[in-house]
């Protein structure tokens, strides 16, 4: 049998590069499969997909050498026009495709530019609408959805034209464990009961990794992907989900890929975990808000949340899309005022102090980091913000250093990949040298080797002293390095307390060691080795 | 919504006529009675409404400074309410009941026509008012409608923007100090665009073309040469007025092969509609009432044109006419906000059409 996809000596760049983003890439994907496609950031996730419907070279220019099949379909020659029956393409951000307002409309849209008759499209709208349970939803507005609920309407408009094969591009980058879940779920029934093809591109791995049949991993800018099935794939990987990472370590085989088939092994481990102390600081009073409510134009977003940080402590503020994060962090930095109640920022009532002075102390990193960068070179960009703060000049040349950025201080910032860019703006905000650390989001698009550093780096910050609060839905990272874990609902708090002890009790917060072993002490890869002894 | 797409089209071809052709405040009045009681019954079921009663606050202080400007600058009329010293530049000289009354009168005019729009817009949107575009002129219909989503994603964009740069301590002092605000604004704005362009792409729009390449070819020349005629007729108008006709048979051409373009463009693109509304009982009620809206108008300004018309400086009466033809046109541009149906109804929306056979099991 024909493979459904193929890539024959794909050798493409783009315009203006002089290195090919793909090198000679040859793969194949059979009917049916679930294929992750994983590798570290700029190493051409998105452009491969990108093939698959010939918006790579259409749209974005550049040459291309080489020979894709697609169902038969030679997507190079024929153009994205033509191939939006074949492959339904999901793109990084689902905000940016929507064409139409409504629900229903926008999964019409592909229908309707087919020329399908009324009958048909009615019929297929009921159906993704079943397929994606989203049905409750037909008639709303987009722009009034929640991001799980927005990135499963772009795949229902896309599943819509009956495409052989869906591509996603990181499609629970920006969702809750809860959202990203959902989204999850959805796609491997498609794949299950429909037996769609999904090629899906994401760098979480802990939470797609058991899904898929076959994996395809780019190991840099040219070099040649390796494919296999996860199981070879994941042990040639630098990067691995926390089991994957415990298998290598105690040599567990065949590679358990879930946390019901890791619990054999794990059973028949004696762990001795020593005591730990919890990672608590003892520092001074950092941050007071004290029954803080919030509305914006009457709904509600704070409903008497109250909440301390301390200095030196590393605190990982988490809950559901909408459950009041980003409200708070804008409230600690003075930029939204508490309607009743209060907050307390290094000595200052922020209902009186001016934003200006309170920036003196924290530095807020919002989610968007292409929201602050304007500048011509990243060393500007840096320089800006201490004229801002009235600093004098500095070298800048410590800070891009101290975040894996030397090197770049003469680049264009927003030419910057993804990751590159996020810890730009915390650059961006660092040379400010506040003593309060705000980051919403800070790991969105970052692959797992960044976000190591993150954390690193993060914790480096905490140890010197300065309070660190980062709102996030990345349960693995918030288990690596959070002393203290906060979680929202509703714009209250729900659970406040030691990591260990938050992120050990919970269905969805649990990191994937602690559901493995159950054990409270236990919640990363290196709690297991050093219990191991 | 309550009523099909072209109810509301001609409810708004009947209050924009009357409340652009009319000038006289106290019809101005009825009429901003009669389309504010549609506006407030729309509003209430329309969570957007409460952007567009911003923007008639905008029409109301509009309205107070055409009434200030007109009462302090212009000195014409013979009732003086009260006199300025001379020497005070501009508005030194007589107040007068006169430009008093033009002020308020215009300012009545300027926000009944605000009025009308902003309740057209409430009640349809862009995108509902998209599907009836001709199939050959779609593409531009998009390229709007798009356009119109655009502008409220850059404000909010622009307002996350200025808070994020705020708490860098960027302070706006000069002209320099735009930069940080708007080349991120429009570096995002057009990175954004150009992922929308490739989503449309990829979803197979603009339609799959029956024809041969041929037709795109007749559908570009009939284009040109409709524009050719168009211009050639107005230059020829305004040139040799004296023999008009010719002017008339080749803007009359032109039309006619910018149409046949248009059409042609139309056929060859394949596009069907997802929606069907439905044209109930009281669309055609609404209807009929516009009609005779506009016929009445249109009566009473063929007979008597000055009952349309204000002007109430000398020689002329400064106090308004009240014409009740025209309070009865007025009145019947509310008929919407009366049979306006009960909200639970599902009938609120334009259905799309029942399954035939083949529900999925």
């Amino acid at each position: 049998m024909n493979p459904l996809i193929e890539w024959q000596g794909i050798t493409y760049s783009y315009p203006n590069s002089a290195a090919p983003a793909l090198q000679d890439v040859s793969l194949q994907i059979e009917e049916g499969e679930f294929v992750l496609v994983v590798g570290v950031s700029g190493t051409g996730k998105s452009t491969l997909l990108r093939t698959l419907n010939g918006l790579v070279p259409h749209f974005s220019g550049g040459r291309i050498a080489g020979r894709v099949r697609v169902a038969g379909h030679d997507p190079i020659a024929e153009g994205p026009h033509a191939m939006s029956t074949v492959v339904g393409l999901v793109q990084q951000d689902p905000e940016a495709q929507f064409v139409v307002d409504t629900v229903e409309d926008e999964l019409a849209f592909g229908m309707e530019n087919q020329g399908l008759p009324q009958a048909v499209m009615r019929k297929r709208v009921e159906e993704v609408l079943d397929q994606l349970a989203i049905a409750h939803l037909r008639q709303r507005r987009i722009s009034g959805l929640s991001a799980g609920e927005k990135q499963r309407v772009a795949i229902a408009a896309m599943l819509a034209l009956q495409p052989r094969v869906l591509a996603l591009d990181e499609p629970t980058s920006q969702l809750d464990p809860q959202s990203a879940e959902e989204v999850l779920t959805a796609l491997r029934q498609l794949n299950h009961d429909l037996g769609l093809t999904i090629v899906l591109s994401e760098h979480r791995l802990e939470r797609v990794v058991q899904y898929a049949d076959r994996m395809i991993y780019l190991p840099a800018l040219g070099a040649q992907p390796l494919q296999g099935r996860p199981e070879e794939i994941l042990l040639q990987m630098p990067f691995a989900p926390p089991i994957v990472k415990l298998a290598q370590a105690f040599g567990w085989r065949p590679l358990p890929l879930t946390i019901k088939d890791a619990r054999r092994f794990a059973a028949q481990m004696t762990l001795r975990p020593g005591a730990r102390s919890a990672r608590g600081a003892e520092g001074a009073l950092a941050i007071q808000a004290r029954d803080v409510w919030y509305d914006y134009d009457g709904s509600e977003a704070l409903r008497g949340l109250s909440l301390t940080a301390r200095q030196g402590e590393l605190l990982a503020l988490m809950g559901r899309n909408g459950s009041g994060k980003t409200t708070l962090l804008k409230h600690l930095v003075g930029l939204l005022r508490p309607k009743r109640g209060q907050v307390v920022v290094d000595g200052h009532d922020t209902r009186q102090a001016h934003v200006e002075d309170l920036i003196q102390h924290v530095g807020y990193v919002p989610q968007d980091p292409s929201a602050l960068l304007f500048a011509d070179t990243l060393r500007q960009e840096l320089q800006f913000t201490r004229r801002a703060h009235g600093l004098p000049p500095a070298d800048v040349e410590p800070w891009l250093q101290q975040l894996g950025l030397e090197g770049l201080s003469e680049r264009y910032p927003r030419e910057l990949s993804v990751g590159q860019k996020q810890r730009a703006a915390l650059a961006a905000i660092l040379v400010a040298e506040p003593s309060i650390l705000l980051l919403d989001e800070p790991t969105r698009g970052l692959d797992p080797q960044e976000k190591q550093a993150l954390a690193r780096f993060l914790q480096g910050q905490a140890q010197e002293g300065h309070t660190v609060i980062m709102a996030t839905h990345d349960v693995e990272l918030a288990a690596e390095c959070a002393q203290r874990v906060v979680i929202l609902g509703e714009g209250q708090v729900v659970v406040d307390g030691p990591a260990r002890e938050v992120m050990s009790q919970s269905l969805v917060f649990a990191s994937q060691v602690n559901k493995l072993f159950r054990d409270p002490r236990l919640l990363t890869v290196q709690d297991v080795l050093e219990a191991q002894g | 919504m309550a009523y099909h797409t072209f109810t509301w089209l001609m409810w708004l071809a009947a209050a924009a006529y009357l409340a652009l052709a009319n000038q006289q405040p106290l019809q101005a009045v009825v009429l901003i009675l009669a389309v504010g009681s549609v506006f407030t019954v729309a509003s209430r079921r329309n969570p957007s409404g409460q952007s567009w009663s911003a923007f008639l606050r905008f029409g109301v202080w509009a309205w107070l400074l055409a009434l200030a400007f007109n009462l302090l600058f212009s000195h014409a009329g013979n009732s003086v309410l009260l006199t300025l010293p001379r020497s005070w530049p501009l508005i030194g000289g007589p107040l007068t009941l006169e430009a008093l009354l033009f002020g308020l009168a215009s300012g009545a005019n300027l926000f009944a026509v605000l009025l009308v729009f902003a309740t057209f817009n409430l009640v349809i949107d862009a995108h509902r008012l998209l599907r009836w575009i001709p199939a050959g002129l779609y593409q531009a219909g998009l390229v709007i409608s798009i356009a119109l989503s655009f502008v409220p994603q850059m404000v909010s964009g622009l307002a996350e923007i200025r808070e994020a740069q705020r708490i860098r301590g960027h302070r706006f002092r000069g002209l320099r100090d735009l930069i940080p605000l708007f080349v991120p604004l429009i570096t995002t704005a057009l990175e954004r665009s150009l992922t929308l362009a490739e989503s449309i792409e990829a979803r197979g729009f603009g339609g799959v073309l029956k024809g041969e390449a041929m037709t795109a070819e007749a559908v570009t020349t009939n284009l040109l040469v409709g524009l050719m005629a168009l211009l050639c007729g107005l230059i020829w108008q305004a040139l040799r007025p004296s023999a008009a006709w010719v002017g008339l048979v080749m803007l009359a051409c032109g039309v006619a092969l910018i149409g046949l373009g248009v059409h042609l463009q139309g056929r060859g693109v394949r596009r069907t509609h997802y929606r069907r509304e439905l044209w109930r009982a009281r669309d055609t009620w609404v209807s009929l009432a516009c009609l005779a809206a506009a016929s009445l108008a249109t009566y009473v300004r063929m007979r008597d044109p000055s009952a349309l018309a204000y002007y109430p400086y000398p020689p002329f009466s400064p106090w308004p006419r009240f014409t009740p033809l025209l309070g009865l046109a007025a009145l019947l541009s509310a008929t919407p906000a009366f049979l306006w149906p009960a909200p639970s109804s599902r009938g609120d929306r334009p259905v799309a059409p029942t399954v035939q056979a083949g529900r999925r099991a």
